[in-house]
C-alpha cells in the first residue's frame, strides 16, 4: 500500500530484466524516491566509484505517494553519484512520468552496467524490453520523445529521454519527461548517456492503491483546504517562480556578472512582469499559460513563446510553444551573465530542453567562462572567435547550441565552472559547492543560503534547505545552522515522499504525516518523519565521506567568503560561513571535521 | 509623509500604476501599509525599507522617514 512493493532491475550490459521485491524494511526506514534511493545505491556501488563507469547504477524512484490523490504528488527522483560533483546525486523531477512507472506496478527502477549499443527501454505495467535505439541516437529529446510514442503507436505512453547534451557527457547534462519537466541537475543526464540508454518509455494502467482510501482523502482534501487558498500559491501560479526576481534584486541577493555584483539593472526587461507585457512585434506575449504537473493544484509551470521576429526563432520548431522563464533559468542566463535580452533567454532555455542540459549550470558556467574572458585569461583563440564578454546575448545562444551538442568551446562549458576555471588558472572563479553551479541566491545577503550551498549533499542547492524567508527578513548569522538543519530533514522526507517542495511551504510534517500513514503500512508519525528525513541526510553524508569527500568540501567561493557584497541588504558583508558551519556540525551530532559520530549514527539506526 | 511603495508578484495590482509617492500619515509604520494593501496572508509578507528587511516582530515599531522606500513582497520558498 503506498508503495507497489516491486523494483524492476535492468543489466544493460547483459541485457536481462528482472522483476523484484522491494526491501520492505528499507522503505520503513527511508520512506521512498531519494531516501530509498540512496539506501540501494550506498548497498550496491562502491562510493569510491568512477561516474561514468558501468559500475555506477542509476536509480529511478518515485514516493509512497507518487501517483495517488495528494496534491503534487507526481514527483519521481533520479539517484546516482554525480560526474560533476563526484558526490552522490538526487535529482527530482515532476510531469507525468513518475505517476505513469508507478502506475505500472514499479517503486523503483535500477539500471546497472552499459549496454553495447544505444538501447531504449520500453515499459508496459508488468512488461519490459530493451530496443535498439540506434534510430535515435544523435537525436534531440524534442525529436525522440514523438518518434518513440510514434514507433510504439501510443500517444499516451509517457518518455524520460537525454538529448545530446547526455549523449556528449556534458556533466550537467539532464533527464527530459514529458518534453518540459526535467531531472536536471547535477548530471544525471550523462550518466544515463555513459549507459548508452536514450529513453525510457512507460505506460502504467494499473493506478495505486493506499491503506485507508477514506483517511487518506480526507488528509489530502484537509492539506488542499490549507494549500489552494494561501498566497504562496496564488503567486506561483500567476507568477511561478520568475517572481523571486524582483525579490531578490530588491534585497540585493541577485547573483550578477559571476556574483561580481548582487542587484541587475536590466531587470524590468526579463522579470515576471515582462514576460506578461505585449510585445511589439506580434502583440503576443512570451508568456503563454502555466502549466501542472501530475495531480498539482498549484501550476508553476511555464509556457512560452518566443517573439516570431527573433531571427533565432526561424526554424519552425522555435515557433511553437515549449518550456517558458522559470526564477532559476531567468537568473543564470540573465543577471548572472549580465544579460537583458528576453528572446535570447528564452531561446537559450529552448535549447537548454531541446538537448536535455541544466540550465543553472550551463547559466553559472557562463557567467565564469565571461569573465575569465574579461580579464584575458579565456581569448577569442579559445573560443573559436566568440567574444565571451558580460552582456553579450549572441555569444550566450552561441555557446547554448555548442554545449547541449558538445561542439567547440562548448565541450570547454560542458565541463562545468569548477573544471572550467581550473583548466584556465582561476578555480577562484567558480561559483560552485562541491562542484556544482550555484542557484540565483547570493549568500553574502542570505547566509542561511550560504550554509545551505555549503552543506547540500549533492553541491549547491537552493531545494535542499528552506532559509528563504528568514533570509529575507534577519541578515544576520545567528540561528541559521538551526533553520537549516531542520529545513534540510524536512526536504529530505517531502523529496521522499513523491511530493514536490514547493507547497511544503504551506505544509508542515503534520499536514504530510497525515497522508502518509493513511497511504502506507505500519504507523507513521511527525517525529518518526523528523528522524527519518535526518537519517536520510546522513546516509547521503556519509556515502560522501566514503566516495572521499571531507569536512572541508563544506564550503563556498573565496568570493562568498571574502569578498564583502557592494550593494543591497548585505552591503560591506560576507557570508559568515565560518560562524554558522560550526554551530551547524554540533546540532547534526557531527564531530567538528564533519563526521557525524558514532552516537548519531547509532541513534539513526544508521 | 510622502513614500516610496513597490509591491511585487501575484498582487502587485494593488498599487495605483504610476511609480510615485504616495500620502501616508505621519506617525505610519511598515506593518500598517500592509494592513493598508489587504494582502491575502499579509502578515507573511517581507517587508524593506531602503532595501533592508523588517523583522516581523518589528514591523508595528519602526519609524519611516519621508522619502522612505518601502518594498513589499509575498514569501516565497523555491525557485
Ligand atoms: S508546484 Fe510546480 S513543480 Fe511542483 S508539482 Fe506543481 S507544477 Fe510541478
Amino acid at each position: 500500500m503506498g508503495w507497489q512493493g516491486k523494483i524492476l532491475r535492468v543489466n544493460l550490459t547483459e541485457g536481462t530484466i528482472t522483476s523484484e521485491a522491494l526491501n520492505q524494511q528499507w522503505a520503513a526506514d527511508y520512506l521512498g524516491s531519494r531516501g530509498l534511493g540512496t539506501k540501494y545505491l550506498s548497498e550496491e556501488t562502491d562510493p569510491k566509484v568512477e561516474p561514468f563507469s558501468p559500475d555506477n547504477k542509476l536509480i529511478f524512484a518515485t514516493g509512497p505517494l507518487t501517483g495517488t490523490m495528494a496534491a503534487t504528488g507526481g514527483r519521481y527522483t533520479v539517484v546516482t553519484k554525480g560526474p560533476l560533483t563526484g558526490a552522490i546525486t538526487c535529482s527530482n523531477s515532476g510531469g507525468y512520468w513518475g505517476a505513469e512507472l508507478k502506475m505500472a506496478g514499479w517503486d523503483m527502477l535500477i539500471l546497472e552496467g552499459k549496454s553495447p549499443q544505444p538501447v531504449y527501454l520500453s515499459i508496459n505495467n508488468d512488461k519490459a524490453e530493451l530496443i535498439s535505439a540506434a534510430e535515435y541516437w544523435g537525436k534531440s529529446v524534442w525529436e525522440v520523445e514523438p518518434a518513440i510514442k510514434a514507433k510504439l503507436q501510443d500517444p499516451t505512453v509517457k518518455v524520460a529521454s537525454i538529448g545530446r547534451g547526455g549523449e556528449s557527457l556534458v556533466r550537467f547534462a539532464a533527464i527530459v519527461n514529458d518534453l518540459h519537466r526535467a531531472a536536471g541537475r547535477s548530471g544525471v543526464g550523462a550518466v544515463m548517456g555513459s549507459k548508452n540508454l536514450k529513453a525510457i518509455a512507460v505506460k502504467g494502467t494499473l493506478g495505486v492503491s493506499v491503506k485507508d482510501p477514506a483517511r487518506f482523502m480526507a488528509a489530502v482534501g484537509a492539506a488542499r483546504a490549507k494549500l489552494d487558498p494561501s498566497a504562496r500559491r496564488d503567486s506561483l501560479s500567476t507568477y511561478g517562480t520568475h517572481a523571486m526576481m524582483d525579490n531578490t534584486n530588491a534585497f540585493g541577493s541577485l547573483p550578477t556578472r559571476n556574483c561580481q555584483d548582487v542587484q541587475f539593472e536590466g531587470v524590468k526587461d526579463i522579470n515576471a512582469k515582462a514576460v506578461v507585457t505585449p510585445r511589439l512585434s506580434d502583440g503576443s506575449t512570451n508568456l503563454v499559460t502555466n502549466k501542472a504537473c501530475f495531480g498539482c493544484t498549484i501550476g508553476c509551470g511555464r509556457m512560452a513563446h518566443m517573439d516570431p521576429n527573433y531571427e533565432k526563432a526561424s526554424e519552425d520548431r522555435y515557433k511553437k510553444i515549449s518550456g517558458g522563464l522559470e526564477y532559476e533559468n531567468a537568473y543564470a542566463f540573465g543577471p548572472m551573465c549580465g544579460i537583458s535580452d528576453l528572446n535570447a533567454i528564452t531561446y537559450t532555455n529552448f535549447i537548454c530542453n531541446e538537448d536535455g542540459i541544466d540550465t543553472i549550470s550551463f547559466g553559472a558556467t557562463m557567467a565564469a567562462a565571461m569573465e575569465l574572458y574579461e580579464i584575458g585569461a579565456i581569448t577569442k583563440e579559445d573560443t573559436g572567435g566568440v567574444a565571451l564578454n558580460f552582456g553579450n546575448a549572441e555569444a550566450l545562444t552561441t555557446m547554448v547550441e555548442q554545449t547541449a551538442t558538445g561542439r567547440g568551446f562548448g565541450k570547454e562549458i560542458g565541463e562545468g565552472a569548477k573544471r572550467l576555471c581550473e583548466k584556465y588558472g582561476h578555480p577562484d572563479l567558480a561559483m560552485v559547492a562541491k562542484g556544482q553551479e550555484f542557484p540565483g541566491y547570493d549568500t553574502r545577503a542570505m547566509k542561511g543560503m550560504g550554509l545551505a550551498y555549503a552543506t547540500s549533499n549533492r553541491g549547491a542547492c537552493h531545494l535542499r534547505a528552506s532559509p528563504f524567508v528568514d533570509d529575507f527578513t534577519r541578515v544576520t548569522t545567528e540561528g541559521k545552522a538551526e533553520i537549516v538543519k531542520t529545513s534540510q530533514d524536512k526536504v529530505s522526507v517531502v523529496d521522499s515522499s513523491g511530493l514536490c517542495v514547493f507547497p511544503a511551504a504551506v505544509w508542515g510534517l503534520d499536514d504530510i504525516v497525515a497522508k502518509i500513514d493513511a497511504a502506507c503500512e505500519g504507523d507513521w508519525t511527525e517525529e518518526r518523519l523528523w528522524q527519518t528525513g535526518e537519517r536520510i541526510f546522513n546516509l547521503e553524508r556519509s556515502y560522501n565521506l566514503k566516495a572521499g569527500l571531507t569536512g572541508k568540501d563544506d564550503t563556498l567561493p573565496p568570493r562568498m567568503l571574502k569578498e564583502a557584497a557592494k550593494s543591497g541588504a548585505g552591503k560591506g558583508q560576507t557570508t559568515g560561513l565560518e560562524v554558522t558551519l560550526p554551530e551547524y556540525y554540533k546540532l547534526r551530532g557531527w564531530t567538528e571535521e564533519g563526521i557525524p559520530t558514532n552516537e548519531t549514527l547509532d541513534r539513526l539506526k544508521l | 509623509m510622502k513614500l516610496k511603495l513597490e509591491l511585487f508578484g501575484a498582487h502587485s495590482e494593488k498599487l495605483p500604476r504610476d511609480e510615485g509617492e504616495i500620502e501616508f500619515p505621519d506617525e505610519t509604520v511598515p506593518g500598517k501599509i500592509v494592513d493598508w494593501l489587504e494582502l491575502k496572508d499579509g502578515d507573511q509578507f517581507v517587508i524593506l525599507i531602503n532595501g533592508h528587511p523588517v523583522s516581523l516582530e518589528d514591523r508595528y515599531k519602526v519609524k519611516l522617514t519621508e522619502g522612505d522606500l518601502i518594498t513589499v513582497f509575498p514569501p516565497m520558498e523555491g525557485g
